[in-house]
C-alpha cells in the first residue's frame, strides 16, 4: 500500500500539470477579455456612411456616444470620451464632394488616434460596410489605423483577403468580425457591459 | 385638250397641291395634338388600391399631355404616415416600373397612404421608338395572359418637349448640364409650373408631395453592375440613419446587402436631393444592377424577379425603419400576400405568376 502512494501522488501532480497546461494555452488563444467605458465618440475616417451605420448600431446597442462632424481637434480634447471609434472607409466621391484628400484624411485620423494614446483612450476601430467599401482608398486607411487600434470590429464581408485577420494578427490586436452588419449591436453591448 | 385648257389644268393642279401642302403645315401639329395623350399603360389594380387619379390632378396644366400619368392611391384601414414611390422617373430601368407595378397589383397597406406612380415619366415610357431594338418585354401571369412591360427611354421622347437648349440650365441652383438632361427628369427636380414638360412632370409630384403631405419618397432606379451606383441606395442627409436601419434590417431578414450612400452638395435636380431638401419628406434613391444597361446583348428580363425583389424589399424596410422611428402615429406599412424573395426566379417569370 504504501508503495502506491507515490505513483497516486505522481498521477495527481501530472493530471493538475496537463490541466493548467491547457488552461493557459487556451487563454493564450483567446483575446484578452476587454470591456470599454460609456461615453463614446465616433468619427469617420473616409466620409463613408459607415460612421451613420456605427451610430445606428451604438444606438440599437443603447450606448451613450456623440457623433463628431467638426474637423478641429480642439472639439475632440474639449471632450474627451472614455472610448474613441473611428468608422473606416472611403469613396473618391465621398471625399471629393467633401473637398478633402485621402492624405489629408490620414493626417487628421493620426492627430485623433495621438490624443487618444496620450490620454489612454481606447481605440475601437470599425468597419461596418463590408466588401463594397473596400478599394485603394479605404485599403490606405486600413492599412494606416487598424495596427494603431486597441479592438477591431468589422463586418465579414470586408475580410474576404484577410486584410483584417493579418493586420490584426502580426499586431496582436483582438478582432470581431460578424456575417450580418445587425449581429454587431449584441457584440457592442457585451463590450460595453449593457 | 388645247394649249390654253392644257396650261389652265397645270395651274389648277398646281394650286390644289399647294392647299394641300399649305394644310398639312399649318394643321400638322393639330394632328400631332390629336393622338390620345397621355399613353396608356397595363396596370391592373388590386385590393389594396382605393383610388386612382391622375398626376394633372396636382397641376392641370399636364392635363392632355404625354406627361401626365396614374397616380394610384393605397389607403390603410388604419390612419397614419404616408410614402411617395415612383417607378419609371427613367422608362429604360425596368425593374423600376415592374416594382412599382407589383405593388400596385398585389400589395396590402394596413396603415398609413401609400401614394404609387408606376411611370414617374410616362413620355419616355411610349414605345414607340422603331430603331430601339427593345421596346418592351413580356411576363405570363397566372392565366396565361401575356402581360407587357415597357423598356422605354431615359429622357422624355424628344418630339413631347421642345428642342434641347444648347446647355441645360437647373433654374433653382443655376448648375450646367449637357442639352438633353433638360429632358431627364431625375435632373429637374422641383421643376417649374410653365417650365418644359419634363419640369412640369416635376412640378406636378412636388406638388402631390406638399398637398398630401408625404413623409416618404422613394424613386426607384437602376444601374449597370459595373456602375459605382449599382446596388445602392441613396439617402437625403436628414434620412441617412433611416436608410441604414433599412439595409441592417434587410440583410438580416433576407440576406442581401445594399451599399448606403448620401445625397451629394452637387446632387442639383436629383429626387433624393431635392425632395429631401425642399420639403418635409425623408428622400430615398434605389438602384438595383440591371445587365441590360450598359451591354444592349444583355435581356431587360435578366435577374429582373432579383431586381424588383431587392426594390420591393428595400421600399419595405425603408417604410419600417421611418415607422419604427415615429412616436406618433406617423405609422406606414406595406405589405405583400407572398413572401417577397419567391419572385426571385429566371427571366422574372416567378414576378409574372405574382401579377395579375
Amino acid at each position: 500500500m504504501r508503495k502506491m502512494v507515490p505513483i497516486v501522488v505522481l498521477s495527481i501532480l501530472l493530471t493538475v500539470s496537463i490541466f493548467i497546461i491547457a488552461v493557459a494555452e487556451d487563454e493564450a488563444t483567446q483575446p484578452e477579455e476587454v470591456s470599454f467605458q460609456e461615453p463614446v465618440t465616433i468619427v469617420s475616417l473616409g466620409q463613408s456612411p459607415g460612421a451613420v451605420i456605427a451610430k445606428v448600431l451604438f444606438q440599437q446597442a443603447g450606448i451613450e456616444f456623440t457623433y463628431m462632424e467638426a474637423r478641429e481637434i480642439s472639439a475632440f480634447t474639449e471632450n474627451l470620451p472614455n472610448t474613441f471609434v473611428p468608422v473606416l472607409g472611403a469613396s473618391n466621391k465621398g471625399l471629393g464632394a467633401a473637398g478633402i484628400k485621402i492624405e489629408e484624411e490620414i493626417t487628421w485620423g493620426k492627430e485623433l488616434f495621438d490624443v487618444a494614446k496620450e490620454n489612454t483612450i481606447p481605440i475601437m476601430v470599425m468597419h461596418v460596410e463590408g466588401e463594397a467599401r473596400r478599394g485603394d482608398i479605404s485599403d490606405q486607411l486600413i492599412n494606416h489605423f487598424v495596427p494603431e487600434a486597441d479592438f477591431v470590429i468589422i463586418k465579414e464581408s470586408a475580410d474576404k483577403d484577410n486584410i483584417f485577420t493579418n493586420l490584426c494578427s502580426e499586431n496582436d490586436i483582438p478582432l470581431v468580425s460578424k456575417e450580418k452588419g445587425l449581429d454587431i449591436a449584441p457584440e457592442l453591448k457585451e463590450l460595453f457591459n449593457k | 385638250m388645247n394649249f390654253e385648257a392644257h396650261n389652265k389644268l397645270r395651274i389648277f393642279s398646281v394650286l390644289v397641291l399647294s392647299l394641300a401642302l399649305l394644310s398639312f403645315v399649318a394643321f400638322g401639329d393639330t394632328t400631332l395634338a390629336k393622338i390620345d395623350y397621355p399613353s396608356s399603360t397595363d396596370v391592373r389594380p388590386g385590393y389594396g388600391v382605393t383610388d386612382v387619379s391622375w398626376l394633372s390632378g396636382y397641376h392641370s396644366s399636364l392635363k392632355d399631355t404625354p406627361g401626365d400619368t396614374r397616380v394610384y392611391v393605397m389607403e390603410g384601414k388604419d390612419t397614419g404616415g404616408s410614402a411617395l414611390i415612383l417607378g419609371g422617373t427613367h422608362a429604360n430601368e425596368p425593374a423600376a416600373h415592374s416594382a412599382a407595378v407589383t405593388l400596385v397589383e398585389r400589395g396590402i397597406v394596413p396603415s398609413g397612404t401609400v401614394y404609387v406612380v408606376p411611370f414617374a415619366n410616362n413620355s419616355g415610357a411610349r414605345y414607340n421608338r422603331e430603331e430601339e431594338d427593345v421596346q418592351y418585354f413580356t411576363l405570363e401571369n397566372r392565366s396565361g395572359e401575356t402581360r407587357k412591360i415597357p423598356v422605354g427611354i431615359r429622357y422624355t421622347q424628344p418630339e413631347d418637349q421642345e428642342p434641347d437648349p444648347n446647355m441645360f440650365i437647373h433654374p433653382q441652383s443655376e448648375y450646367f448640364y449637357p442639352p438633353a438632361q433638360s429632358r431627364n427628369l431625375n435632373r429637374v427636380h422641383p421643376g417649374l409650373p410653365d417650365g418644359n414638360l419634363t419640369q412640369k412632370i416635376s412640378y406636378a409630384l412636388f406638388q402631390l408631395v406638399k398637398e398630401e403631405e408625404i413623409d416618404v419618397v422613394v424613386d426607384m432606379h437602376e444601374a449597370a453592375p459595373w456602375s459605382y451606383l449599382s446596388r445602392s441606395l441613396i439617402c437625403n442627409p436628414k434620412s441617412t440613419a433611416i436608410g441604414s436601419l433599412a439595409l441592417l434590417n434587410i440583410e438580416a431578414e433576407y440576406g442581401f446587402s445594399f451599399r448606403l450612400e448620401q445625397s451629394q452638395e452637387s446632387s442639383h435636380g436629383l429626387s433624393h436631393r431635392e425632395f429631401g431638401d425642399r420639403t418635409s419628406a425623408e428622400a430615398f434613391l434605389i438602384e438595383t444592377a440591371n445587365a441590360y444597361q450598359g451591354d444592349t446583348d444583355a435581356s431587360p428580363k435578366k435577374d429582373l424577379g432579383e431586381r424588383v425583389f431587392h426594390q420591393l424589399a428595400i421600399i419595405e424596410g425603408i417604410l419600417n425603419a421611418y415607422s419604427n422611428s415615429q412616436s406618433g402615429g406617423s405609422v406606414v406599412k406595406l405589405e405583400f400576400p407572398f413572401d417577397l424573395s419567391t419572385i426571385v426566379g429566371e427571366d422574372g417569370a416567378k414576378l409574372g405568376e405574382k401579377l395579375r
